[in-house]
């Protein structure tokens, strides 16, 4: 393919990958890999490096933006950091030595996941009358953040449990490049009960920290090629520099649904792909 | 003793400056890297259906050698550099943040995320 127009499909597929992931809350990685395997029939590894700068650069995108509303919890950021970042490392090393098709097939089961807590009802947790953890008192994990134009307080549970789910969320991310906001969401909000605002927001926070864990492996390996990253990154911060605009006016529900079923199929063909060893 | 008056909010602000000066820096010099490579490489063909680890980054060193003498390829892999610093960077900052609030056990956390980063970047 030529050099220009290969360029031109993977900026075009990186603001939609931007504009999808900062609006579902999923990342910009989960559809920059279908996009370079099933869609342009690049090796696996290079999609999986380009997922890892679209990862990145979607967080400190969105990062900058959420952080002056207050909600993000550094915290509980933090702390939970020391498993995601330890889990990254751990999966760049497996994924060294894994076959690619396992790899898209683990990815395709990852999407199928996302895609299902993406849709998923939520609520915010927001009462305080449960037993306290102790783990959350000795760590500070508590917190409140702004609804409206009042002030709410929530109370952490099961840091143990939040924690090793991190630590799988970690090996994931490192494994894929994705930030798999989904798993740190699932840690948060359905065992830590963070409430889902505080909870998506820390979760970005931190999904571009766990990145920069495997990051160096992967650049040092060669998975992360310049003539795919370069328009990735330019292309996901437009995306998501637009999504993030649009997230504030629109009802994002029905494009959420959406956005399932599309990467649900994809996920099928992933996984289908991976099955018959052709990725 | 010199008393340090930075409030939480402060230091918020200032993250997210960061932030946004990290992530702009990286997309200008990649579009830079990207106008580079279409002139010195336009036309040619592509194609990433079989991997090679030809890319990889050896050190900064090579690649602020390549940048010196406008190689796209290096242009492009600083760009990156760039972004992979502004989240290492943000926990750097977090350090201070929480030294300045003088929570030590934070201080302590956050040193244990950055020591796995750079041990990382030292063993990878």
């Amino acid at each position: 393919m030529d050099v220009e127009l290969f360029i031109t499909i993977m900026f075009v597929g990186a603001v939609v990958a931007g504009f999808l992931g900062s609006l579902t809350g999923l990342g910009g990685g989960v559809v920059v890999i279908p996009l370079l395997t099933l869609g342009l029939g690049v090796d696996m590894r290079y999609a999986v490096g380009a997922a890892l700068v679209a990862s990145i650069a979607n967080s400190s995108g969105a990062a900058a933006a959420y952080i002056r509303e207050g909600i993000t919890n550094v915290r509980i950021g933090m702390f939970l950091e020391i498993a995601t970042t330890i889990g990254a490392v751990i999966g760049a090393m497996i994924a060294m030595w894994l076959p690619t098709s396992v790899v898209a097939m683990i990815f395709g089961c990852v999407l199928i996941f996302s895609a299902v807590m993406s849709v998923r009802k939520h609520d915010e947790h927001t009462s305080v009358s449960h037993k306290k953890d102790r783990w959350g008192q000795i760590l500070k994990l508590d917190g409140k953040y702004p609804v409206d134009n009042s002030v709410k307080s929530y109370q952490v549970r099961n840091v143990a449990g939040g924690f090793s789910l991190m630590g799988l969320a970690g090996v994931v991310s490192g494994l894929l490049g994705i930030g798999s906001g989904a798993l740190k969401v699932l840690a948060m909000d359905i065992v830590m009960k963070v409430p889902f605002k505080v909870s998506t927001t820390t979760s970005n926070f931190m999904i571009g920290v766990t990145a920069v864990a495997s990051a160096v492996v992967y650049l040092q390996r060669g998975y992360i090629d310049p003539v795919i990253a370069m328009p990735i990154v330019v292309g996901v911060l437009i995306g998501a520099f637009v999504g993030s605009k649009v997230l504030m006016k629109v009802r994002v529900r029905p494009l959420r649904i959406l956005f399932s079923v599309v990467i649900t199929i994809l996920a099928i063909e992933m996984i289908y792909n991976g099955y018959t060893g052709r990725l | 003793m010199i008393k340090i008056n930075i409030t939480p909010r402060q230091m918020e602000m200032f993250i997210g400056r960061m932030l946004r000066v990290g992530v702009f820096t990286a997309c200008a010099i990649a579009i830079v890297g990207g106008i580079l490579y279409i002139v010195q490489k336009g036309g040619t063909q592509v194609d990433f259906a079989e991997f090679t680890s030809s890319m990889a980054v050896e050190s900064i060193g090579d690649v602020i050698r390549g940048v010196l003498v406008l190689d796209a390829i290096s242009v492009i892999q600083l760009s990156l550099l760039i972004l992979i610093a502004t989240p290492i960077m943000r926990v750097v900052v977090s350090v201070i943040a929480f030294a300045i609030e003088k929570d030590y056990l934070y201080v302590f956390i956050t040193l244990i995320v950055l020591i796995i980063i750079v041990f990382n970047i030292f063993n990878g």
